[in-house]
């Protein structure tokens, strides 16, 4: 491996180690808040962004994380609408999003590499600037969960006991729904808008189906999503796969190893 | 004989509530005192859950006021001096929790944000957990216990904070009847000994009126209020360790 590669190799790795810690860590959060669709959604609305950039030539994951934001603000507006039926919010705004992209990608044919790119991701060409980027995203969320351990913990629990104890709800699951779309912009860049749901939600079924307690789940899920991610990265760059497709597949295989395993113990 | 330190904990005016057009509580008024015991009873739909869910803040009155503490509940800040049980939790098997985690939790209110959790917190828990006797599920998870199992690990979160105001909405049902003994016996120990206010629905008429007498303060619409004032002072150390034990 001469020099050059083994940057391109070095700087996928820290890049997908910085994202193996982000998206469980607000993953777990999402799925026990019964979201687990809100990556995905964020994902897609994104994507619009994406497309909008690559037509008017403005940095497409710049845009794209823009429309992320703005994603994650109208699905808490239509979640505090529609109350209990938190998945509706989340359809509403899946459907636009994907109906703003479309639009923008027939508006600007000839894209369509450029537009794989962002739906499949290309962790291999992730930059030194991306990387700071993803960095300062990460210590924004690893702050905020371990100084709101506490308080995530019981608003996820029992939303009710948490309002009856003065608990800021709405205000922490509203910044627990910003920084999803932090995750989902940085996760687009290593496994693409299709797929950056699954670094959101798997690691935290199979920490789940570990059966622990709320510490140790939280503890395992990283533990899970790092190993997949660095060793997906390891074997796509050694057989020259898709490291999207790698990390996911391996993700589903320690879930279901995971499920397999317990099944067996029972009987 | 009232003395002026019994503040009012408690304080309903002219509330109404109801959910759409349907209207469930009417015009209200009523007020709970320091080391009051409130018992409610009353028919299935009465409203009983509602009233305690607007006195805990989580629902608002459509008009009237709710003053806890003698403050309008919105402005009323120290929330760690309420503890509530709600009538069933809807709790999902699969949440990874541990019992010591979700009893330690009756910590987590608006006074610990961004405190972190110290040794004597969990000697806090630990006393908790054996008021009820559950120290031995501790690092068990919740949603592997049974329902009786599981109320009791409310009632722990609940108490473990030694609120001021404890609210129980029909806090011993599916418990087996020697805990529930041992828990109506509890807590009206906390209430002659320990400065605390109770405020709970319970469908057990013979247990209330043993302990409240068999005359209700109010009649209101369907709900019945009955109330025992303890004029006890503290016995010792305000402790929880002194529960129900098995
Ligand atoms: N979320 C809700 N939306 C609409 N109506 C409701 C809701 N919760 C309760 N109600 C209605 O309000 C009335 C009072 O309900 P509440 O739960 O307060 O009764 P309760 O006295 O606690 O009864 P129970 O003894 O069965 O617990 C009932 O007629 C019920 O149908
Ligand atoms: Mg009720
Ligand atoms: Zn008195
Ligand atoms: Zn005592």
């Amino acid at each position: 491996m001469d020099l050059f590669q083994y940057e391109i190799l070095q700087r996928a790795i820290i890049a997908g180690v910085l994202i193996g810690l982000i998206s469980p860590l607000i993953g777990l959060f999402v799925v026990l808040r019964r979201l687990s669709l809100l990556g995905d959604t964020i994902a897609h609305v994104s994507i619009a962004g994406v497309a909008l950039g690559l037509l008017i030539d403005i940095y497409p994951l710049g845009l794209g994380f823009l429309f992320a934001i703005f994603a994650a603000f109208a699905i808490e507006m239509f979640r505090k609408y529609y109350q209990s039926y938190a998945e509706l919010s989340i359809a509403i705004i899946m459907s636009g999003g994907i109906a703003v992209a479309s639009i923008l990608f027939t508006l600007g044919k000839g894209y369509n590499i450029n537009v794989q790119t962002y739906l499949f991701g290309s962790i291999f060409t992730v930059s030194m600037q991306e990387i700071w980027i993803i960095l300062a995203f990460s210590v924004i969320i690893v702050l905020f969960v371990f100084l709101f351990y506490k308080e995530l913990f019981l608003i996820t629990f029992d939303e009710d006991a948490a309002a009856v104890g003065g608990l800021p709800v709405r205000a922490i699951n509203f910044v627990n729904t910003i920084l999803t779309a932090f995750v989902v912009s940085a996760a687009i860049k290593v496994v693409g808008a299709l797929l950056v749901s699954a670094l959101i939600t798997i690691p935290a079924a199979a920490g789940i189906a570990l059966r622990k307690g709320f510490k140790t789940t939280l503890f395992w899920t990283v533990i899970i999503s790092e190993f997949a991610i660095v060793t997906g990265l390891l074997i796509s760059w050694e057989w020259n796969l898709a490291p999207n497709g790698t990390i996911v597949l391996l993700l589903i295989g320690i879930l279901l190893s995971i499920m397999i395993g317990f099944k067996k113990a029972r009987t | 004989m009232e003395q002026p330190c019994h503040q009012d904990i408690v304080n309903l005016e002219d509330v109404c509530f109801s959910y759409g057009n349907h209207q469930v509580i009417q015009h209200l008024n009523f007020t709970i005192k320091e080391r009051d015991f409130v018992g409610v009873i009353g028919s299935n739909g009465a409203g009983k859950s509602t009233l305690l869910k607007m006195i805990v803040g989580l629902i608002q009155p459509k008009t009237g006021r709710v003053e806890l503490f003698g403050k309008n509940s919105a402005q009323f800040k120290e929330r760690e001096k309420i503890g509530y049980v709600p009538q069933k939790n809807a709790l999902n098997p699969l949440f990874p929790a541990t019992v010591k985690e979700v009893v330690l939790s009756g910590l987590y209110s608006r006074k610990k944000i961004l405190r972190r959790i110290h040794k004597q917190d969990l000697e806090v828990a630990q006393d908790a957990m054996e008021s009820f006797s559950i120290e031995h599920l501790a690092d068990r998870k919740i949603g592997q216990l049974s329902g009786g199992q599981q109320q009791r690990v409310f009632l722990a979160r609940a108490m473990i904070n030694k609120p001021k105001l404890l609210i129980l909405d029909e806090p011993t049902v599916g418990i087996d009847e020697d805990t529930q003994r041992k828990f109506f016996q509890l807590i009206q120990h906390m209430h002659q000994h320990h400065d605390m206010t109770f405020i709970m629905v319970s469908h057990d008429i013979e247990a209330m009126h043993s302990y409240l007498g068999s005359k209700p303060q109010l009649v209101h619409d369907q709900i019945l209020f009955f109330v025992k004032h303890s004029h006890e002072i503290h016995c010792d150390e305000i402790t929880l360790a002194h529960g129900i034990t098995s």
